[in-house]
């Protein structure tokens, strides 16, 4: 089976700390990204899945075999790379047999190799450019035989590294599509890394979000979202990015939590109590603010608008309150806003989150 | 783009219309063709100027003289090889063939023993390209691959025999070859060249330029080292081992110094040491050896016509991104 479970791995090269400690199981046939920002781990933690780098500590299994010790060709794993790593010198052909051929003692006999080449081909749509040359195919087509390359060997996991981050805009889109649909028709499980949160959401069964080497957080990409285990969490995921002001508690009761801060006081939906004076840092995501309808409750953020972005569906409107940048977003067809202008703004409390400006860590 | 055929997939519908369209993006006759603006004379190439055709002849006048420059030397060999050398003299030594004797380069071959120390040169030659071949992809796939103690002190070491003239090992290395008995044979021709660090040097250069995403990808696949070495990284340097192999025929070739040290028989001598010995036993024949140095160089124009190619993509490999 396809499952892959890291226990407490570490990767260290020489003294920088690579990946620290990651305990995570991707489970058999799950779509698992690994999100971060560069240099946060994610690639040492996907090369050392495919064996590509050793494991410094700790014991990761590919199935229920331990695979610390395995050499990389005898994982049954096979990775797409960044670049597509694809052989300039062999035809599509050769290439997308590659896996198969390469090893002389696990040869398959050459009218299976040719039976599974055309198969990936033809999943891939490549069958016409079978005898082509890397050079002669586009962006896409060669990120296609990478794929096909990949699937040719019918491994128990798949390794993705950036895949996409080679492919225009465009191209980005539609591939995405595609590698979810792949997913779903060979069912097998598929590690993906990359740096790109709207891949990540799109994509994903589950994320796993990695900083500085260490897991932040791992859950649905809607779980993550919606109530991210941290700080580094709440501002990584979601554009634009979840605002932040600094408070104090003012009352905590009944499941839910007021915060007095420079700008006003805010409510947030909050089953542990938290003790009256307590510093708290308020994150709310721009959809999670509205514009107050009535100004004299005393209640809300004060703010003074000093941008307005406009994106066709929406707008995103930038204030200043008290020394903190805050963004919130507006339909289109909302009564617009004049720059400069005072407003008050409320915000939901489900959507109000609470952390610990110490530990970084969510407290509701 | 443009030759690729539609992709008929019904898995992936519109995969080839997106790409190409983002390919056809940006060439302007799409847009043109469907504004219907463009002239009928937009559309030709525009009128060379003056100054264009001037400065085309130019650039022809300045190749051509240079080619002059590169050319003369090898013409007045050609001219005075077939000419008498009496003749030629006696003419005030003109710019065109006196006398023509074109049996020269028959008797130079036969009768000055040339086809001799050709054959041998040959046979000597190819033992050494396909000896420093073999060393030299051994020999850099492993620095450029592998990883062993003291590997960049041992790279240190052998790049630093090329700081070594051949004067300098020369008495040493003849003083061995006598004493292990091999003078005047073919081993002894060979011997001190089976490795070189050009070679290693060279190839291991070709080798590092492979991408660690290539070097990686082979390892999934299964590739072990003498089969990587074969099927991915020796193809992927095909010009620089073309240009090699180019250099290493060039130098075997060539060889005069060590030829001529380790044997003292007319027997065994090389294509260099014969010419040498035509130029010094026929005096007053001149052409003849004129007719030699034209005969001997035949070969290195054939390898330099097949590996054309090779060796000016080897030579500037890395010099323009791929």
């Amino acid at each position: 089976m396809g499952a892959v479970t890291f226990d407490e791995v570490t990767k260290k090269f020489g003294d920088v700390v690579a990946v620290d400690r990651f305990s995570v199981r991707i489970e058999d046939g799950e779509f698992m990204v690994l999100l971060g920002p560069s240099g946060c781990g994610k690639s040492t933690a996907l090369r050392m899945i495919a064996g590509l780098e050793e494991v410094s500590g700790g014991i990761l299994s590919i199935g229920e075999r331990v695979v610390n010790n395995v050499a990389a060709r005898d994982r049954d794993i096979a990775m797409v790379f960044q670049s597509y790593a694809l052989y300039p010198h062999m035809t599509v052909a050769k290439n997308i047999e590659s896996p198969l051929a390469a090893n002389r003692k696990v040869r398959l006999p050459a009218a299976e190799r040719a039976t599974r080449v055309a198969e990936a081909a033809e999943i891939l749509g490549l069958t016409d450019y079978l005898g082509r040359k890397p050079g002669e195919l586009s962006g896409g087509q060669r990120q296609r035989v990478a794929l096909a390359r990949a699937i040719v060997r019918r491994p128990e996991v798949f390794l993705m590294d950036e895949p996409l981050s080679n492919l225009d805009a465009k191209l980005r889109t539609q591939t995405r599509l595609e590698l979810v649909d792949l997913h779903r028709r060979l069912g097998t499980t598929f590690v993906y890394v990359t740096h790109d949160q709207v891949e990540a959401m799109t994509m994903a069964d589950r994320i796993v979000v990695i900083n500085e080497g260490r897991i932040q957080q791992v859950g649905a990409p809607q779980a993550v979202y919606e109530s991210p285990a941290n700080l580094f969490v709440a501002t990584f995921i979601g554009s634009p990015p979840m605002n932040l002001i600094s408070g104090k508690v003012s009352a905590s009761a009944g499941g839910s939590v007021e915060v007095t801060t420079d700008a006003g006081t805010v409510t947030s939906t909050c089953s542990a109590s938290l003790s009256k004076g307590a510093d708290v840092v308020v994150g709310i995501r721009p959809e999670h603010l509205s514009l107050s309808e009535t100004t004299s409750s005393g209640k809300g953020l004060r703010a003074k608008v000093e941008n307005i972005e406009l994106l066709g569906h929406e707008r995103h409107v930038i204030c200043s309150a008290a020394g903190s940048k805050i963004v919130f977003r507006q339909a289109n067809d909302a009564a617009p806003v004049a720059l400069g202008q005072e407003v008050t703004l409320d915000a939901e409390p489900d959507g109000t989150h609470l952390f610990d400006p110490t530990s970084t860590q969510r407290l509701n | 783009m443009a030759t690729d055929k539609p992709i008929t997939n019904p898995e992936f519908p519109g995969t080839d219309s997106a790409e190409t369209a983002s390919a056809n993006a940006g060439t302007p006759t799409v847009e043109s063709a469907q504004g219907k603006a463009v002239v009928a004379s937009d559309l030709r190439p525009p009128k060379k100027s003056a100054r264009h055709y001037l400065g085309l002849t130019g650039s022809y006048l300045l190749l051509t003289s240079l080619s002059v420059v590169i050319l003369f030397p090898i013409y007045m060999l050609i001219l005075r090889a077939v000419s008498s050398p009496l003749a030629y003299i006696s003419a005030g030594q003109p710019l065109h063939p006196v006398d023509i004797q074109w049996d020269v380069f028959k008797v130079a071959f036969v009768d000055a023993n040339l086809g001799r120390a050709m054959g041998l040169s040959f046979v000597v030659t190819m033992i050494i390209v396909t000896a420093q071949l073999v060393t030299a992809t051994l020999a850099a796939y492993a620095f450029a691959f592998l990883e062993f103690p003291f590997k960049n002190v041992f790279f240190g070491l052998i790049v630093g025999t090329l700081l070594l003239p051949i004067e300098v090992t020369l008495i040493a290395n003849v003083e061995t070859i006598r004493r292990i008995g091999m003078l005047n044979s073919v081993q002894g021709l060979t011997l001190p060249f089976l490795a070189t660090a050009v070679g290693i040097f060279l190839i291991r250069q070709g080798f590092l330029g492979i991408p660690s995403e290539i070097r990686d990808a082979s390892n999934l696949d299964g590739y072990g080292h003498f089969r990587f070495m074969f099927k991915v990284a020796l193809p992927m340097s095909k010009p620089i081992v073309g240009s090699f192999i180019v250099i290493s025929f060039l130098g075997a070739w060539n060889q005069y110094v060590w030829p001529r040290f380790a044997t003292d028989r007319q027997k065994w001598q090389t294509v260099q040491v014969a010419l040498k010995t035509i130029g010094s036993e026929n005096p007053e024949r001149l052409n003849l050896s004129f007719a030699a140095a034209i005969v001997a160089a035949l070969p290195l124009l054939v390898l330099l016509i097949f590996f054309q190619r090779q060796i000016v993509r080897g030579l500037t490999a890395g010099a323009v991104k791929g």
